[in-house]
């Protein structure tokens, strides 16, 4: 759907965008993860012809240039803030660019905007701007949707309602590009992540994979606590106590296992432990810095 | 094109600023009337719309551009459209057909504050005043003239607010042009006789064509033949377009 190869996208004479590659598919959602400045919007906007850049952008085998924007007919987007007219009253604004009556409306009773939905967008507050935002987006059933920062502003019920906006477009087949500095919520949809700092890509995986691959520690709980820890201090392996369990490095762990069951200690329970996304995304863009550091 | 036309015929007639263009308009000639004697040259000149609208036409014309700035919609209007000429020229195309309106309005308004204020007797469209023409002929000179005009008007304002990037600067930009322009331009011409066979091409000059196309006496004003005036008018139109395009391209959203 989206294949987007060796991007460098140029402000002037600064490249913010450094080699950029990575795929959507029908369906995707994918989380654009990265620090303030890191080159997301940038990004994103490339994507939509919006800036000088080289390398290729193609969208269903069409290519996307700064002067050939054909290809984007079947994509919504939401950049940065709500691109609304405050003139005119939230069903105009979706009007100018509805192609069907009845999926606008839909949209309308889908985001909760009946009830404000013919007043003047100019005494609309954030969420509502926020809301009417991604509906422009969402309208006309796009095969791609790019959302920067959509649950800006948005209250719990909105959020909610817009992540099961998205889940219901996705499993229809609408791909999503979706930054937003919430990961937790955004880790309740994605099901891709890339990673960018300094304008460079450094994670583009599933979020399976991505999780797999990055969790580090395992709870151990065994029958015999007492005997476990002088197994673990005999074998010089480094644990730290969570209550009465045991949380050991992940890379250890099969080696433990053999040592317990050799003693005939029994395993209640070895699991990761669960990291939350920005743990793991803090301690990637740590690990970079100090690789920079080091280099 | 006809979308990108009807879309923005749409948001036009949605906002406040065309509606306020016409009634400060009728306000400011109405303002003349009570001013000022009702003369036959105040007929001609339709109770000073030849100038109000010029600079009624670079502020609503500047505020249309610019609001796609400000509400950041440039951003859609640019990623949809793969032919940015046409969003450039649809805008263009709407604010001089506002032109033509205020245009008509304010010739409208004329008849009716003439035939009020003055009656059909006195000052008679048929009657013969300036160069031996009628006060009709003068008039349809000076709509023609101003139509002309607030196409160099709208792509001059179109131009200075992609360079500007600030409305309240280009509306200044348009007063001094209203008002000073004209004088600028014949200072200038009288500084430099010898170079006024260069000098009568100025942009500054080209403002006289609101009043030669009534007035052909003007032309040993602005030292352009009336033919002269008018291309001179259409060719920086299509400059002052040309080159406010190439700035609406480069400028970043």
């Amino acid at each position: 759907m989206l294949n987007v190869q060796n991007v460098n996208t140029y402000i002037g004479r600064k490249r913010l965008i450094k080699g950029a590659t990575f795929t959507i598919h029908q369906g995707d959602i994918v989380g654009l993860i990265g620090p303030n400045g890191a080159g997301k919007t940038t990004l994103m906007k490339t994507i939509l012809g919006l800036t000088k850049f080289d390398g290729q952008i193609q969208f269903n085998q069409q290519p996307v240039t700064e002067n050939q924007h054909d290809a984007l007919a079947n994509v919504g987007a939401l950049i940065e803030h709500p691109a609304i007219y405050p003139f005119l009253t939230g069903q105009q604004n979706l009007a100018l660019y509805a192609h069907d009556a009845a999926d606008r409306q839909q949209l309308i009773s889908e985001l909760g905007m009946t009830d404000y939905i013919q007043a003047k967008s100019k005494g609309y507050s954030l969420g509502m701007k926020q809301k009417l935002g991604i509906a422009i987006a969402l309208l006309n059933h796009p095969q791609l949707v790019i959302l920067d920062e959509p649950m800006n502003g948005l209250d719990v019920t909105a959020t909610i309602g817009v992540r099961r906006l998205i889940q219901q477009y996705a499993a229809q087949g609408t791909a999503f590009l979706i930054s937003s500095h919430i990961l937790s919520e955004l880790q309740k949809v994605m099901t891709k992540i890339v990673l960018i700092n300094h304008g460079e890509i450094i994670v583009d995986q599933p979020i399976v994979a991505f999780e797999q691959l990055h969790h580090q520690a395992d709870k151990l709980l065994t029958e015999d606590f007492s005997l476990t820890a002088k197994i673990l201090k005999e074998h010089h392996i480094h644990y730290v106590l969570d209550g009465n369990a045991f949380q050991i490095n992940h890379k250890n762990s099969f080696e433990i296992q053999d040592m317990l069951s050799s003693q005939q200690i029994h395993i209640r329970e070895l699991t990761p432990v669960a990291r939350n996304l920005e743990q793991l995304v803090v301690n990637i863009l740590d690990q970079q810095r100090s690789d920079h550091h080091e280099a | 094109m006809k979308h990108s036309l009807s879309a923005e015929l749409f948001k036009f007639t949605h906002q406040k600023t065309a509606s306020v263009g016409i009634l400060t308009l009728l306000l400011l000639m109405i303002y003349s009337v009570l001013t000022t004697n009702t003369t036959a040259t105040q007929v001609v000149f339709e109770f000073g719309a030849v100038q109000w609208i010029p600079i009624i036409i670079i502020a609503v014309a500047s505020a249309f551009f610019d609001m796609e700035y400000r509400n950041r919609t440039i951003l859609i209007l640019l990623y949809k459209n793969t032919n940015h000429w046409q969003i450039y020229l649809a805008k263009l195309l709407i604010v001089w057909l506002y032109s033509v309106i205020l245009t008509l309005i304010a010739t409208f308004f004329t008849i009716v504050l003439k035939s009020w204020l003055v009656g059909s007797n006195q000052l008679s469209w048929s009657a013969l005043i300036i160069d031996r023409q009628t006060q009709l002929s003068l008039l349809i000179g000076n709509v023609l003239g101003t139509l002309i005009y607030a196409l160099f008007i709208v792509t001059l304002s179109f131009m200075l607010i992609m360079l500007l990037k600030l409305n309240a600067a280009v509306i200044g930009v348009g007063l001094a042009l209203g008002f000073l322009g004209a004088g600028f331009s014949i200072a200038f011409m009288k500084s430099f006789i010898t170079l006024i066979p260069l000098f009568r091409w100025n942009p500054l000059n080209m403002i006289f064509i609101t009043q030669q196309l009534a007035n052909p006496s003007f032309a040993a004003i602005s030292h352009l033949s009336n033919g002269e005036i008018i291309v001179g008018n259409l060719i920086y139109s299509v400059i002052f377009t040309i080159l406010g395009y190439d700035l609406f391209k480069k400028r970043c959203c």
